[in-house]
């Protein structure tokens, strides 16, 4: 027999249910925000002992109660403690969303973040099936092997205890709020107002942490901290609270999420606010609304705000896991060597919240359709353009339908409807044709730009 | 092996010594600043290497405000550092600034008067704390006097988060001042971290530390915003200390931070580039 004795590691899973250790740091114990594309911004999940700040200066919006409530949805499902210090806590708990019936169970939800269109946000859905049908998508053959483009991470098949998957659909039963009411595994407090409503809460939140059963994490989740109903904030207090916050729990087994109201998420609240605000708390996000100004929400309609990393938790390391790790953030060696950090918006769908990397649209952020599949081409069914054009753009069609309406001299708005109604005359014969409203890419009244 | 240095094209050389050294002499004091981009904490991890690895029977002082003995222990451990060990021979002093700081105090009843939770509106304490570490080996230290008169490093972590939290800044340069005052004294040099929170414009606080120090190593982030390959950029400015080569800030030193430390290029030449 071989003296050779193989080293085990020790433990293989962590000591604290719902956490796992971190990819690159196996000390860090991380739990998870509930959102796996969050998850993966941060390298993997919120370290336990850290302070995430995630600011959000849109006042029309409320991502940040959102992201709470993922954090404390998780929380419920996944056995830890949640410990939500708000004015009216119990709202904030009660409107949480929930899993799936399907996913408590474990069963897999086959829905990924994969499949950004799968939940059937956009319009017309049943025009892009009958199209697939239809002509298939000739791919050239160096480029046909490659996988799909993804802007976001998948989220895990089956619904682990890690992360579950939460739809946005499903409100928490209020069963399991009162139950975790009475095991303590959820608790609330309340913010008692006056000049030293910060004092009362640190020291609130002390005996909560100092209450929570060995090996289970805390989850404390301070939604609108500053707000009207902590009474008179100034920016001291403010960050007294965040750093006694933070040096309070960076030896225990709890990680905080803490949100700003809106106008103390702004940088004009003083100079050099957001950079004090990253330095005090160990990550610090911000999710910018594109609906407070037009331009953007017009530019990037699959959008619904931008993200910021203003810093990122790095307990016990100098190099924060989400540098490492993070696949969205792109500023991993692997995965870039020497580029730049992507540039990251979020969206909200029906079913879910989902942080990606954010990409203008096909042509420089038109968002309609600009080619037309070439059977059910509308313009050209009486023209045949030579093959290459057949596919061709929006141009095509308005070049060539003067030879279809040759004599009329219109203008090329006026031959776009034309070309719409030859088609409608053709769909006669074609009960299952596409509708039209896709086929055109072009509304302008005024000649196109490039229509010479 | 080669001395490792704080960085690498930096020296400093003492008054009464003609070599050259690659930490800071006695005496000296050293003013880094960083952006939330760039932080500049592995100067201090490397300076602390340096100093205990290639100083014999050396001891530093470390006063953290903003991060915990363990955060400190992980990273000294990936340097071949044994802070505990350091710590119980008596060649390092840990002092926890943050729960002094901080609004709650772990044994304060709840019939406490708001007053009492606020904190002091001096630092004379932490700077007791500070000077009888400097000039007091650690008490637990059971070797006798072995490290009396040798070479100290006192590092002061985040001296910003002072300010933020509502100490005055004239009142955070009186303690720095007061601390430089004290190393002198115990022949030991002083290595001070504080976060330019407005690059460009530097706070009165930063302006009074400068003006006491004898050089200012300034990290920037890249303009272009935050790279893979290049983590930030380095500039040095000689104040007091005419003998320290300067880098200015448009040849500044570019560096990538690793796990371990970091690995120091010039422009344009870093992995990504080349």
């Amino acid at each position: 027999m071989s003296a050779f004795k193989r080293r085990l590691p020790k433990t293989t899973h962590p000591a604290i249910p719902g956490t796992r250790q971190n990819l690159s740091t196996p000390s860090i114990l991380e739990l998870s925000t509930g959102i796996p594309s969050f998850d993966d911004i941060l390298g993997g999940g919120l370290p336990l002992g850290c302070v995430l700040l995630v600011l959000t200066p849109d006042p029309h919006a409320a991502w940040g109660d959102l992201v709470q409530k993922y954090f404390i949805a998780q929380g419920l499902a996944g056995g830890q403690g949640v410990c939500v210090v708000a004015d009216r806590a119990e709202d904030v708990v009660q409107g949480a969303m929930w899993v799936h019936q399907g996913d408590a169970k474990g069963q897999p939800s086959g829905e990924g973040d994969a499949d950004p269109d799968a939940d059937g946000e956009g319009e017309g859905e049943g025009d892009a099936q009958a199209e697939d049908a239809d002509t298939k998508v000739k791919i050239a053959w160096r480029y046909e092997r490659m996988k799909q483009f993804q802007t976001s991470v998948p989220a895990q098949s089956t619904s682990s205890e890690y992360c579950h998957t939460f739809d946005l659909n499903k409100t928490i039963p209020p069963s399991i709020i009162s139950g975790a009411s009475q095991s303590g595994q959820l608790s609330t407090l309340g913010v008692a107002g006056g000049h030293d409503s910060f004092q009362t809460a640190l020291r609130d939140i002390e005996t909560a942490v100092s209450l929570t059963a060995p090996r289970r994490a805390l989850r404390l989740s301070v939604p609108d901290l500053g707000g009207p109903q902590w009474g008179d904030t100034k920016p001291t207090q403010l960050f007294q609270f965040l750093y006694s916050l933070r040096v309070m729990i960076r030896t225990s087994p709890a990680a905080a999420l803490v949100t700003l109201p809106y106008y103390l998420s702004r940088p004009s609240v003083d100079a050099g606010w957001i950079q004090k605000l990253g330095y005090l708390c160990d990550g610090c996000i911000s999710l910018t609304s594109f609906g407070a100004d037009p331009s953007l929400s017009s530019l990037f309609q699959t959008y619904h705000g931008s993200l910021q990393v203003h810093s990122a938790p790095s307990p016990n390391t100098l190099l924060p896991p989400s540098h490492k790790l993070s696949v969205i953030r792109g500023l991993s060696a692997a995965s870039s060597q020497g580029s730049g950090e992507n540039n990251l918006a979020f969206r909200c769908t029906r079913k879910r919240f989902v942080l990606e990397t954010l990409h203008l649209d096909v042509e420089g952020g038109v968002g309609e359709r600009r080619t037309t599949p070439r059977a059910s081409a509308g313009a050209s069914v009486g023209i045949e353009d030579p093959p290459p054009k057949a596919k061709g753009h929006a141009h095509d069609i308005v070049h060539n339908a003067p030879t279809e309406s040759e004599g009329k001299g219109q203008p090329a708005a006026a031959v776009m409807s034309i070309g719409i109604e030859a088609d409608a005359e053709a769909e006669v014969g074609k009960p299952a044709a596409v509708k039209t409203k896709k086929r055109v890419a072009f509304h302008s009244e005024r000649p196109d730009l490039y229509d010479f | 092996m080669a001395p490792s240095s704080l960085i690498p094209s930096l020296t400093f050389r003492a008054r009464a010594e003609s070599h050259q050294t690659y930490i800071p002499p006695p005496g000296h004091a050293l003013v880094i600043t960083d952006q939330l981009n760039s932080p500049a904490e592995f100067l201090l991890h490397r300076a602390l290497a340096a100093h205990v690895k290639d100083i014999d029977k050396s001891r530093v002082v470390i006063v953290s405000v903003s991060r915990s003995f363990a955060h400190w222990k992980a990273i000294a451990s990936k340097a071949n550092l044994n802070l505990a060990q350091l710590s119980t021979s008596g060649r390092l002093t840990f002092i926890d600034a943050g729960p002094q700081l901080a609004l709650y105090t772990l044994d304060s009843s709840p019939s406490d008067s708001p007053e009492n939770l606020t904190p002091k509106s001096s630092l004379r304490p932490l700077f007791g704390q500070i000077s009888s570490a400097l000039t007091h080996p650690s008490p637990d230290s059971t070797s006798g006097e072995p490290t009396h008169g040798a070479q100290v490093m006192l590092i002061i972590d985040d001296i910003s988060t002072l300010e933020w939290i509502g100490y005055p800044s004239t009142e955070i340069i009186r303690f720095y001042r007061a601390a430089h005052a004290s190393c002198r004294k115990n022949a030991a040099s002083l290595i001070a971290l504080c976060h330019d929170h407005l690059p460009g414009q530097p706070s009165p606080l930063l302006r009074g530390l400068l003006a006491r120090s004898h050089a200012h190593i300034e990290i920037s982030s890249l303009e272009s915003g935050r790279s893979g390959a290049v983590s930030g950029e380095i500039s040095i400015h000689p104040i007091l200390d005419s003998s320290i080569e300067p880098i200015q800030r448009r040849k500044a030193l570019q560096y990538r931070l690793l796990d371990s430390g970091a690995i120091f290029f010039e422009r344009g030449t870093g992995s990504g580039v080349l």
